[in-house]
């Protein structure tokens, strides 16, 4: 299993044809996988840009360097890179009842059906998945709050 | 593969970067750079033009490609120095004597501020750096003290070798890709041709012998750098005192004489006929590029900063077994004695040279 640290690329991008393709590209192109990834068009995005989000592992020095090529990309407008267990991410999945035991770091939401949604930082979250069964992928957002982010 | 091209605005950079392009070595999501070299320049929007031309041109197989002007921002993999002065092509400018030791000091600190940049930000994953702008064996001993040396050459003695291939073959009536040969040591006035190291495809044993031979003219390798420094005196005079035909005469002299002086000599001409050698640098350059792309084991002549091998400490050209880095020197074992000695002395008289320039 890839031990290297858990980091998340903010990514702002211009919403066109290609553009995620481009970002792709830069992670194949080292040999790096995703882990995650969320998108939205820039028409539901409040600054009218697309925004990508992307779960990955790499040591932080390869991080830093996939966030400087990123940035030089024509279509990026930003890419801002978090580690793992920033508290501006929010990252969610349901589980079964059972699952929802306390865990360092994850919230958890009742909902329908004994089922629960479990919160936490992208970091906390893949820490506690090996040990349940988790009911969906991964989700994950980030929140706008105080900037207490960690930029490389 | 990334590439960055600093001093994309130059001549020479600018014929690298549409090289780079026409040839296709970069995927359409692969990144070219044009990193400008010098912040105050008249034209700062000169390499946002070149970009637009370049997308207009070849928008078939067109790269992304980035326009900058800060160190900081360097990313490639590979990336090419041509930032920097260089002489003035007006022959009879030279009378101001803009000597190798003005373009040291000049480009010294240009070197300096990209090197470290680049070391900086690319500590983990430090990139090829190819380093075109002269004096090269400064630049490559500058790189080489912020990157790990294996990831430092200079043009210089590949341009040389590839130079040396085509005089060979030219003469014999042959294509380049017939002909092996070196050319190592400084770049300019002190570099040491390797008539040992000559191989013409389809010629052996005493064939290739004589053939050596008749091409050399009967100039021994020990009377190889006398003889070049009077033939250059003998053309810059020619030149200083005729700017106009001056170049021309000089070229039609030149190819009286043997292929390894045509080497050393012919750039003078070029450069002051206006042409400087822009076209056989660039396309050299990017020879460099393609093999280090491909992955391939190949053997190049460039400079590169030694540190003791063979008793050599300068950063000048010798023969280089090139695995995405600098894998190791070839031995030199197959050099003759005379070739060795004027290796040695390239090699002090540049060490000489560069305590002199960053004193």
């Amino acid at each position: 299993m890839n031990s290297d640290p858990l980091h998340v690329l903010h990514i702002g991008l211009e919403d066109r044809p290609g553009a995620v393709h481009a970002v792709a590209d830069v992670f194949s192109g080292r040999g790096l996988q995703m882990e995650a990834f969320h998108g939205s068009a820039g028409a539901l995005s409040p600054d009218g840009l697309a925004v990508a989000l992307i779960l990955f592992r790499a040591p932080p020095e390869r991080a830093g360097l996939i966030a400087r090529v990123l940035r030089r990309l024509s279509m990026v407008r930003s890419a801002e890179l978090l580690a793992g267990d920033d508290p501006r991410l929010l990252c969610t999945c349901l589980v079964a009842a059972g699952a929802a035991s306390p865990a360092p770091g994850i919230a958890f939401l009742p909902l329908p059906a004994g089922r629960f949604l479990a919160c936490g930082s992208p970091a906390a979250i893949a820490a506690w998945r090996p040990r349940v069964q988790i009911l969906s992928p991964l989700r994950f957002e980030i929140m706008p709050g105080p900037e207490t982010a960690t930029r490389v | 593969m990334d590439i960055s091209v600093i001093g994309a605005s130059g001549g020479c950079g600018r014929e690298i970067v549409t090289r780079l392009v026409r040839e296709g070595i970069l995927g359409r999501r692969e990144l070219l750079q044009l990193v400008g070299g010098n912040p105050a320049s008249s034209r700062p929007s000169y390499l946002h033009g070149l970009r637009a031309d370049l997308q207009d041109a070849y928008a078939e197989s067109i790269p992304e490609i980035d326009v900058t002007d800060a160190p900081e921002d360097v990313v490639g993999d590979i990336v090419v120095m041509a930032a920097g002065a260089t002489f003035p092509t007006d022959a009879a400018a030279t009378r101001d004597r803009v000597t190798r030791d003005d373009l040291a000091r000049t480009n010294a600190p240009l070197f300096e501020r990209f090197a470290r940049a680049i070391a900086r930000n690319r500590q983990h994953y430090p990139p090829l750096a190819i380093v075109v702008s002269n004096p090269v064996e400064l630049g490559v001993h500058i790189f080489s003290r912020h990157l790990p040396r294996e990831q430092v050459l200079g043009m210089g003695a590949f341009s040389d070798s590839l130079r040396f291939r085509w005089e060979i073959a030219s003469q014999l009536g042959l294509r380049r890709q017939r002909v092996h040969a070196c050319m190592v040591g400084e770049h300019g006035l002190g570099v040491v041709p390797l008539w040992s190291s000559v191989r013409i495809h389809g010629l052996q044993g005493e064939e290739l012998e004589q053939t050596i031979q008749r091409l050399r003219g009967g100039l021994a390798a020990a009377d190889y750098p006398g003889r070049l420094l009077q033939e250059h005196r003998e053309m810059m005079a020619a030149m200083m005192a005729d700017p106009v035909g001056g170049p021309v005469r000089c070229l039609q002299r030149l190819a009286q004489l043997p292929p390894d002086l045509r080497v050393a000599l012919k750039p003078f001409p070029v450069h002051y006929a206006q042409a400087k050698t822009i076209a056989s640098t660039a396309a050299s350059t990017v020879e460099l590029v393609k093999a280090f792309c491909e992955g391939r084991s190949v053997e190049v002549c460039a400079q590169y900063q030694h540190e003791g091998e063979y008793d050599l400490h300068a950063p000048i050209g010798n023969r280089l077994i090139l695995e995405g880095s600098v894998r190791r020197i070839v031995p030199v074992d197959d050099l003759s004695a005379v070739e060795m000695e004027l290796l040695r002395r390239s090699d002090l008289r540049c060490c000489g040279k560069l305590k002199e320039w960053l004193s």
